[in-house]
C-alpha cells in the first residue's frame, strides 16, 4: 500500500499494529491524511475506532508500527518533540472529558493561556467567541456538570479548537446532538477545513455527515483486524467490492434479504 | 411410549414433553411464560429430550398465553441441544416474536477473541506472575516520584506551568479547613496523655512532671504523627479520588493531548499545598495538644497555670520543635505523594477511584508509621 502515502500527507500510520495487553484490535494498519482534509474512520461499534483515535493523539503505544506527523516518528521521538506535534492538534473525546472543576470558559481558555502570548482580555475574547461557536453563549461559566451530555460534546469542542490546531480530531462528535446541532457541527467543520485549512480526523456513524463532510475514508474491520475499504464514502457506497462496506453506507440496505427463518 | 415426562416443581407446568409417533417429540408449552418462571437446568432438560431418543423436536404452543425473554432464553437451549445432538428442530409454531428475537441474538457472531480466558496456573506461574506484577508496581512508584522531584525542581527554576488558583485552593482546604478536626484531636490527646501521666506521677508526688510528659510526648511523637493520620484520611483519600475521577473522565488524558504536564498541573499543586501546610498544622496542634494537657493540670491536679507554662518552657527546645517540624512535613510529603499516586494510577471505573483512595489511606499509614520508627531510631542514635 505504499502507493496510497502521498508526500502531502502530514499524518501517515505504517504497519500499526493496535492491542490491549493480549487482545489484539487490528493489524498492520496502512494509511495516511491529506493536508486540510476531512478523514473519516468508519465501522462497527466495538472494532477499534477510538483505540485508533488514542494513537494517532499518543495517549496509547503501538504494539508496532509507526505513526509519523510530517516524517517525524511520532511514536518514538523524544518528549519535546513529542510536545510540539502534540501543540499542534485539538482533540474532542467521545465523552467530553472537559476539566470538571473549571468553568466552560477556563476550559476553553487554559490551552490559550498555557501556549500563547495573548493578554487576560484578549484570552477571554478567544474563547467567548469559540464557545459562541459551538452555540453555547451564556453559559460561559456554567461548569461541565451544570450541562447536558451534547453541550459538553460542543464545549469539548471549542477546548479542541482553542488553539486554531494543524490537526483535529474528533471521536463521534455528533453522538448526542440533536439534528440542527450536528448539522451546524458539520458546517463548522467543513469551514474549518475551508477557511483555516485544518486537516481532520473524524470517527463518526453518522452516514449523512459522513458523506457531507468525508474526503477521504477508511473502514475498519473487526473480522479480518484491517482496513476493509479506503476512499472517498460516496464511490464506496456505489462500488466498493465488500459488502460490508456497502452495507454499512447504505444502512443495511444492501443485505434486507436476510434469510427469515431461524 | 407417550406419556408426561416433566418432572414436579420448577418450569414443569409451563411445558410438556410428549412422544408423538415414533421418536417424534412435541414440546408443549403452556400458561403465562413470564418472570415467575424457573428455567430447568440445562442438564436435566438434555436428559429428558435424550432419553426419549428423538429424531425431531416440534413445539406446540397452542396453550401458550403469555411469554417474554424466559421463553427466549428456553428455547435457545434447545435449539443448543438439538444442534450439539444433531436432531431436527421445528420452530415453525413458536410466536413470531420468539423467532425474530432468536435471530437478533444470533446476528453478530461470538467474538471468540473478546471472551477472557481462564488462567489454570500452576503454583510456579502464579509467583511468577506476581512477582512481576510487584516488580513493575515498584518501578511504577519509582517513575512517580521521579516526576515529583523534576516538577519541583522546575518549580524552583520557576518553569513549572500550573494554576495559582489551584495551589490557593488546595491550602484552603488541606489547611483552614482542616483545624477543627485537628484541633479536636490534638485537644483530646492531650488530655488523655495528662490523665494517663498524672496516675501513675501523682504516686511519686510528682504532679509537675506531668507538664514534661504532655509537652516531650506530644510535641515529638503525638503532634506529628496524629496531625498526618488526619491528613491521611482527609486529604490523602480525597486527592486520590479527585486524580481517579479525572483519569476516569478522561480529563488527565485531555491534559496530555494538550501537552499540558498533568503532574505539574494536578499533582504539584497539592504536593506544595499540603507540604507547607502540613507544618503548619503540627505547630497549631502541638500547642492545643499541650494546652488539653494544661486543662487537666489545672482542673485535676491544681498546677496553676504559670507553673504549668514554666515547666513545659524548660521540657522542650528547639531540637524537639524542630524535629516535630521535621516529621510533619516529611509526614505531608507522603500523605500527598501516595494520594496522588494512587489516584493518578487509579483504573478506569467507580470501584477503582474506591480502591485509589483506600489503597492512598493504607499506604501512606503504613509508610507515616515506619517513617516515625526510623525517626525514633535516629534521634535514639544520635541523642537529640
Ligand atoms: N481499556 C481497555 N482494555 C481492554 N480492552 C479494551 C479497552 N478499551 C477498549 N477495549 C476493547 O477494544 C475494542 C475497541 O474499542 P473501541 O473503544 O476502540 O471501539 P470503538 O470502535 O470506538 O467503538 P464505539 O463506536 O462503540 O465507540 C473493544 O472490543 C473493546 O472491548
Ligand atoms: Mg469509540
Amino acid at each position: 500500500m505504499a502507493a496510497f502515502n502521498h508526500p502531502n500527507s502530514p499524518i501517515r500510520v505504517e504497519n500499526l499494529s493496535m492491542a490491549y495487553d493480549s487482545f489484539l484490535i487490528m493489524r498492520d494498519l496502512n494509511f495516511s491524511v491529506k493536508r486540510g482534509s476531512i478523514f473519516v474512520v468508519m465501522g462497527g461499534s466495538g472494532c477499534g475506532k477510538s483505540t485508533l483515535l488514542k494513537h494517532l493523539v499518543g495517549l496509547k503505544e503501538p504494539a508496532k508500527g509507526r505513526i509519523l506527523y510530517d516524517d517525524l516518528d511520532f511514536t518514538a521521538c523524544d518528549i519535546e518533540d513529542r510536545k510540539t506535534v502534540l501543540r499542534r492538534m485539538g482533540v474532542l473525546y467521545q465523552t467530553g472529558a472537559l476539566w470538571s472543576a473549571l468553568t466552560l470558559l477556563e476550559n476553553v481558555s487554559i490551552p490559550l493561556k498555557e501556549f500563547t502570548s495573548f493578554s487576560a482580555n484578549e484570552i477571554d475574547e478567544i474563547a467567548r467567541l469559540k464557545l459562541a461557536l459551538v452555540g453555547l453563549k451564556g453559559f460561559e461559566d456554567h461548569y461541565p456538570s451544570q450541562i447536558s451530555g451534547g453541550m459538553q460534546k460542543r464545549a469539548g469542542l471549542a477546548r479542541a479548537m482553542a488553539l486554531d490546531p494543524e490537526f483535529l480530531f474528533f471521536d463521534e462528535p455528533s453522538a448526542g446532538l440533536d439534528p440542527l446541532s450536528s448539522r451546524r457541527l458539520d458546517d463548522l467543520i467543513l469551514e474549518l477545513r475551508d477557511s483555516l485549512g485544518t486537516t481532520v480526523v473524524v470517527v463518526t456513524h453518522e452516514l449523512d455527515s459522513i458523506f457531507k463532510i468525508a474526503d477521504d475514508s477508511i473502514f475498519l474491520d473487526t473480522q479480518t483486524k484491517s482496513v476493509l475499504d479506503h476512499g472517498n464514502p460516496k464511490q464506496l457506497r456505489a462500488e466498493s467490492p465488500h459488502p460490508a462496506v456497502r452495507s454499512f453506507l447504505t444502512r443495511g440496505g444492501d443485505s434486507e434479504k436476510e434469510a427469515h427463518t431461524i | 411410549m407417550q406419556g408426561e415426562l416433566s418432572k414436579a416443581g420448577g418450569l414443569s407446568d409451563f411445558y410438556r414433553i410428549e412422544a408423538i409417533e415414533d421418536r417424534f417429540l412435541e414440546i408443549q408449552l403452556q400458561g403465562a411464560w413470564n418472570s415467575s418462571a424457573q428455567l430447568p437446568g440445562r442438564d436435566q432438560l438434555e436428559q429428558q429430550i435424550l432419553s426419549l431418543q428423538p429424531k425431531k423436536l416440534f413445539f406446540n404452543c397452542k396453550e401458550l398465553s403469555s411469554w417474554n425473554s424466559v421463553l427466549v432464553v428456553f428455547v435457545s437451549e434447545i435449539r443448543r441441544i438439538a444442534k450439539q445432538n444433531s436432531l431436527e428442530l421445528d420452530c415453525e409454531q413458536l410466536p413470531q416474536g420468539v423467532s425474530r428475537l432468536i435471530r437478533l441474538s444470533e446476528a453478530v457472531p461470538e467474538n471468540e477473541e473478546a471472551r477472557f480466558q481462564d488462567y489454570h496456573d500452576s503454583f510456579f506461574e502464579k509467583v511468577g506472575r506476581e512477582s512481576v506484577k510487584t516488580l513493575n508496581a515498584g518501578h511504577d512508584l519509582l517513575e512517580f516520584f521521579g516526576r515529583i522531584i523534576v516538577v519541583s525542581g522546575q518549580f524552583l527554576r520557576g518553569c513549572a506551568r500550573y494554576r495559582a488558583v489551584d495551589i490557593f485552593r488546595n491550602i484552603q482546604e488541606t489547611g483552614a479547613q482542616a483545624l477543627p478536626i485537628i484541633s479536636l484531636i490534638a485537644f483530646l490527646m492531650g488530655l488523655i496523655l495528662a490523665y494517663v501521666g498524672a496516675v501513675q506521677l501523682t504516686q511519686f508526688g510528682a504532679q509537675i512532671f506531668v507538664a514534661d510528659l504532655v509537652a516531650i510526648a506530644i510535641v515529638r511523637e503525638m503532634g506529628p504523627i496524629m496531625t498526618a493520620v488526619v491528613m491521611a484520611g482527609r486529604t490523602g483519600a480525597a486527592f486520590a479520588a479527585q486524580l481517579g475521577t479525572m483519569k476516569v473522565n478522561q480529563e488527565i488524558d485531555a491534559y496530555q493531548t494538550m501537552a499540558i504536564s498533568p503532574y505539574q498541573f494536578l499533582v504539584f499543586p497539592r504536593l506544595l499545598a499540603l507540604c507547607l501546610m502540613m507544618p503548619l498544622l503540627c505547630v497549631f496542634s502541638n500547642f492545643i495538644g499541650i494546652f488539653g494537657g494544661a486543662v487537666v493540670a489545672r482542673y485535676h491536679l491544681g498546677i496553676s497555670w504559670l507553673q504549668y507554662y514554666t515547666q513545659v518552657q524548660s521540657a522542650i527546645g528547639v531540637p524537639d520543635i524542630s524535629l516535630s517540624l521535621i516529621k510533619a512535613f516529611v509526614f505531608g510529603v507522603v500523605v500527598a505523594a501516595f494520594g496522588c499516586y494512587r489516584g493518578m494510577r487509579s483504573g478506569n471505573n467507580a470501584l477503582a477511584v474506591g480502591q485509589a483512595a483506600t489503597s492512598a489511606v493504607v499506604s501512606s499509614l503504613v509508610l507515616i508509621v515506619i517513617l516515625d520508627a526510623l525517626f525514633a531510631i535516629m534521634t535514639g542514635v544520635w541523642g537529640i
